[in-house]
């Protein structure tokens, strides 16, 4: 598995600190983990260790578009044209919008299943915790929805079941949210709402590690 | 056209309003907004207002599908 995590402003902070929770629970699972970051996230570096890992599942955490994905300079390092990248992989892009265009290039490729979002991703969070994304009631929910995917993966369930899996936990937390005296509730659940509307795949969705 | 924009705007704008001023939205590349922010954005019909008020439309229309979902 390779995680690609950015981390260069406040919302991808927040991605980079949630992967820390999947990569401990794949290597728990027994799975080789390969993380690039920094100045490690080019395409060149990204076809390196795909052909010498031959990864099954690719996480990617940081700012998208509908053709392409955003390195930690915000500059593109994935387009229409290297989408061919994600050939025989299940990729997760957890960035805005990537999941319209570049997802589907992406299957044309090769790429067994490319999920992602349709618009854009959005984090409710809590000032008092900047510091600590980890420890933000308010963004917690939201990022737990999107964690699972990668999870359910990882238990080597289908790309339709981890994606049915997330928007029953996203279910769940609305009947939370609904019932919680938290005045930032309203806040996650509109996010957990919006995300959860803009998940969905394309390609196989029988596709699994 | 105008007044259902006008309508919108100003229900997202008291919705948003209704947020505690320590929570804010990231969203995506735009960057991070405070409540107060958020409502100029909306107030000003920037790319931003514009993801806010889809966003509330959303959060309004989805709601009855997405409850039916959970789980008992």
């Amino acid at each position: 598995m390779i995680v690609i995590r950015t981390n260069h402003d406040l919302q991808t902070s927040y991605l980079y600190e949630s992967t820390k929770e999947i990569i401990k629970f794949a290597e728990n699972k027994n799975f080789k983990v390969n993380i690039l970051e920094e100045n490690e996230i080019t395409e060149q570096n990204i076809r390196k260790r795909i052909k010498t890992r031959k990864p099954s599942i690719i996480f990617f955490n940081g700012h998208g578009s509908t053709k392409e994905l955003y390195d930690n300079n915000e500059e593109i390092f994935i387009s229409m044209k290297s989408a061919d990248v994600f050939k025989d992989t299940i990729t997760f892009a957890r960035a805005c919008d990537s999941l319209k265009e570049l997802g589907k290039e992406a299957v044309k490729k090769g790429c067994y299943s490319f999920i992602g979002y349709k618009n854009k991703f959005f984090i409710a969070r809590y000032h008092d915790t900047t510091c600590k994304p980890k420890d933000d009631p308010v963004a917690k929910p939201i990022l737990e929805c999107s964690n699972n995917i990668v999870k359910d993966l990882i238990k080597n369930k289908t790309v339709n079941e981890a994606i049915n899996n997330s928007h029953e936990l996203t279910a769940d937390y609305i009947l939370k949210l609904i019932f919680s005296q938290e005045l930032w509730a309203p806040a996650t659940l509109q996010a957990l709402i919006y995300n959860d509307k803009s998940l969905d795949y394309e390609g196989d969705k029988n596709a699994k590690v | 056209m105008t007044e259902n924009l006008e309508y919108l705007k100003k229900l997202v704008k008291e919705r948003l309003g209704a947020m505690p001023p320590n929570v804010s939205f990231s969203i995506g590349d735009y960057g991070d907004f405070s409540r107060d922010e958020l409502i100029d954005e909306v107030e000003n019909g920037t790319e931003v207002g514009k993801a806010l008020i889809d966003m509330q439309v959303n959060f309004i229309r989805e709601m009855p599908r997405l409850l039916s979902r959970a789980r008992k």
